[in-house]
């Protein structure tokens, strides 16, 4: 047996355990001694606020370069009278002066945000009906229910632009299916000739048609989200109020949706905020017309600001969305942080 | 190569080692050296140039097939490549607003109306070019030219016009007992209303798009007295001929229009026409162009082109007036290293060979910014749509009488005079309400 080192032998001799500060102080001299940072900084990782810092960082990161820094971008081009390919040296600070101008004198300002609203909240409201009782149907199928809820999916999945286009030529008074069919079974019942609804041609009816593209697209979200929350509501609910006597109506109000409460606020929330600053089907449809009867926030921004070039000034219709949905946001962290409690 | 083959070629041994040289460089560089020889010139950009032109999905096809054919030319010629992106119009201002507000994208882009002016800061002056055409061939339209222009500088060359007056379905005017086109408004009201009753009523978007709507709505309101400005840049659209214009138009709208006009984007009306819903419409030749083309039959399948007219727009109290918007190839500012080459490929493109070519294979579509080719031969070639070129200097420019500067391109823009028609078509304003609301609307932009 060969001789066994002084330290080695105090250590045997001597037991205890090291506290940690001085264990980590050791393993640091240990690392600067034999350059070998490497150890230090998994010794690092190992806190967990630093960890916890680290793994946040790509998040902050994309949420920084995509969500805050334009946002910011955006309220400071609103206090400008920055316009496309102006110099910087051009562009000024002008307070609130594009915000009063919206205010004050453009006249398609008020009615924007008259559409907006009605769309948001037709459109929410009809989603919100027609999700659920799509999600209770589903929630009831039992045969081929992998390829319906699949099927239901797809105004989901498809690009927004591309059904739209399609419902472009729906709404086509000429050459619309619907109108094509109403003209034949005109004809067919000897009423003579008809030209059918304008779709996109009447204001009012052109507001809603927009509307009615995105009820068709959104109700997916909507079914899936209350399926979802469906099945999480124990089945003995639906058996004890049957016990008692409670008929279908009563138990869809006292057990379903009271069930599915908090996935409701969730999906109506990001709804309100996704529907409020819908943009494509509009721009598709009808460009805002006719007679700006269906522009939204964001169709009018883009048209101030991309077609007029007027930055500054599409920058404040933007904003203006910006309270609106702050408050829905509050609303739902609120709700949730009640509902954790 | 030897001597007697140099010659044939028509050029020098020197340049010959030069040009071989070069070519050598540029088959290293991964270019080709075909076109180098072709040109029979040193290339005269930086191995690897790539230009990018921006320009519109043109309603007359085989005109794309000549500019891509063009631009293939030229790039090979120039041993630069020239890369050729075709868009829907409407969405020309928004692709130039971004590439503009991140100081890169198309080297040379099509504008339309005035478009133009409202980056005017961020465009290359083409003055030289402009001027330089000018003299060779003799002037352009005066409402091209003052498209072109800002502060006394092209920002942009004057290239094309697409001229727009009425395309008239002659058999079911003559079916509904008229004889002769409308000379008035009042007479097409007249008219109209017996066409519509028939069942082919006219015609008209006042939709938010980029070319009817504005082709048919600028002139109209011309042609009862209105304007935007006057010659000193006062917004007198709140004139009592204005509200005369706005009246009628309810009236017309009511008694002798398709009420579908209201959503309709620039290909609607050509689409109704040609399956024959209505009766007559402003447009450019695109619908005469398109059953040419295809070989469309009418009811009783005879060739639809043979009952088809082109004629002027009916006057006002003040006139007979047109507008046909003018497209002009502005070079943006950021395109930097580009911008020789940028100018040269216009130039090119504005030789009496290319131009020529593109516009006769556009099949008289388009005509011409340069007055010299309203005696083209290609009119001949084209006989139906002669009327085009005889009222093609009859138009004006957008916000005339005014000038049409940077605020006249916002106007039109936000669609601010249509919307004054969608307003009283659609009822959603009275005519003295939507007279108020444009007036409104103009002083806002115009900043009185």
């Amino acid at each position: 047996m060969g001789e066994v080192p002084e330290h080695a032998t105090e250590a045997v001799a001597q037991p205890r355990l090291p506290m940690a500060a001085e264990e980590s102080d050791a393993r640091r001299l240990v690392a600067s001694r034999s350059g070998w940072r490497p150890r230090a900084a998994l010794d690092l990782l190992e806190r967990p606020v630093v960890l916890g810092y680290l793994l946040m960082l790509p998040a902050a990161f994309i949420i920084f370069s995509f969500i805050a820094y334009p946002f910011a971008w955006g309220v400071w081009m609103s206090v400008t009278n920055k316009e496309v390919g102006m110099p910087w040296s051009r562009v000024s600070f002008v307070g609130l002066r594009n915000y009063f101008y919206l205010w004050t004198k453009d006249g398609v300002f008020w009615n924007t945000v008259w559409n907006s609203f009605v769309y948001t909240g037709i459109a929410t409201v009809v989603k919100w009906v027609l999700g659920i009782w799509l999600a209770v149907l589903l929630n009831r199928v039992v045969r081929f229910q992998r390829i319906i809820r699949a099927a239901i999916l797809l105004p989901w999945i498809i690009p927004t632009v591309l059904s739209t286009i399609a419902f472009l030529w729906i709404f086509d008074p000429d050459f619309s299916v619907i109108n094509w069919t109403l003209r034949r079974f005109y004809t067919w019942m000897g009423w003579g000739y008809v030209k059918g609804p304008l779709w996109l041609a009447d204001p009012t009816l052109a507001l809603m048609s927009v509307t009615f593209v995105n009820i068709w697209r959104g109700i997916p979200f909507y079914a899936i989200a209350f399926l979802a929350g469906l099945q999480t509501i124990d089945p003995d609910l639906y058996e004890a109020a049957a016990i008692d006597g409670a008929r279908g109506w009563q138990r869809f109000w006292h057990v379903t949706l009271p069930g599915i409460k908090p996935i409701t606020v969730v999906v109506i929330v990001f709804s309100i905020i996704v529907t409020f600053s819908d943009f494509q089907i509009v721009y598709v449809l009808t460009r805002g017309g006719p007679a700006n009867s269906t522009h939204l926030f964001a169709t009018y921004a883009y048209q101030v600001a991309m077609m007029g070039a007027r930055l500054g000034l599409g920058a404040a219709i933007s904003l203006f969305m910006f309270p609106v949905l702050a408050l829905v946001i509050i609303f739902q962290v609120v709700y949730l942080r009640k509902d954790q409690r | 190569m030897s001597d007697e083959a140099r010659k044939q070629l028509g050029i020098s041994r020197r340049d010959f080692v030069k040009t071989v040289g070069l070519a050598t460089g540029m088959a290293a560089s991964g270019l080709g050296i075909e076109g180098i020889l072709a040109a029979r010139k040193a290339p005269a950009y930086a191995p690897g140039t790539s230009l990018h032109f921006l320009l519109w999905k043109n309603f007359s096809p085989p005109a794309d097939v000549e500019i891509l054919r063009q631009g293939a030319e030229w790039g090979k010629q120039n041993n630069v490549n020239v890369r050729i992106e075709q868009i829907n119009a409407n969405d020309i201002p928004a692709r130039a607003a971004a590439a503009v507000e991140n100081n890169q994208g198309p080297d040379i882009i099509q504008f339309f109306h005035n478009w133009q002016n409202q980056y005017a800061d961020a465009l290359v002056d083409v003055t030289d070019i402009a001027s330089a055409l000018e003299s060779k061939y003799g002037g352009y339209i005066d409402y091209a030219k003052a498209h072109a222009m800002l502060n006394g500088r092209f920002n942009a060359v004057p290239h094309t016009i697409v001229p727009n007056i009425y395309v008239v379905r002659k058999s079911y005017i003559k079916a509904a007992g008229t004889t002769e086109w409308p000379k008035t408004w009042e007479e097409l009201r007249r008219e109209g209303k017996k066409w519509k009753a028939a069942g082919h009523p006219i015609g008209q978007t006042v939709g938010h798009t980029f070319g009817d709507a504005v082709d048919f709505t600028y002139p109209y309101l011309w042609s009862f007295g209105a304007a935007e400005r006057d010659e000193k840049g006062r917004v007198i659209i709140g004139s009592k001929q204005t509200l005369e214009a706005l009246k009628f138009f309810k009236a017309l709208w009511d008694d002798a229009m398709d009420p579908a006009g209201a959503g309709w984007d620039d290909s609607s009306n050509n689409r109704a026409f040609l399956s024959g819903a209505i009766a007559a419409t402003n447009n450019a030749p695109s619908i005469y162009l398109t059953a040419s083309n295809q070989v469309i039959l009418d009811d009783k399948g005879d060739p639809l082109v043979n009952d088809i007219a082109h004629v002027r727009n009916p006057a006002g109290p003040a006139g007979v007036f047109h507008y046909h918007y003018s497209q002009q190839l502005a070079i943006p500012k950021y395109s930097r290293k580009n911008i020789d080459a940028a100018k040269d490929f216009i130039r090119w493109l504005m030789d009496k060979d290319q131009l020529s070519k593109y516009l006769r294979r556009g099949q008289a579509y388009q005509a011409a910014a340069l007055k010299v080719y309203m005696k083209d031969a290609m009119w001949d070639m084209f006989p139906a749509l002669k009327p085009y070129r005889d009222h093609l200097l009859e138009g004006q420019h957008v916000g005339w009488r005014g000038a049409p500067d940077t605020k006249a391109a916002r106007v039109v823009q936000n669609y601010v005079l249509i919307d004054m028609l969608a307003n009283v078509a659609t009822g959603k304003m009275s005519p003295e309400e939507s007279l108020k609301w444009g007036e409104g609307q103009l002083k806002a932009i115009y900043g009185e």
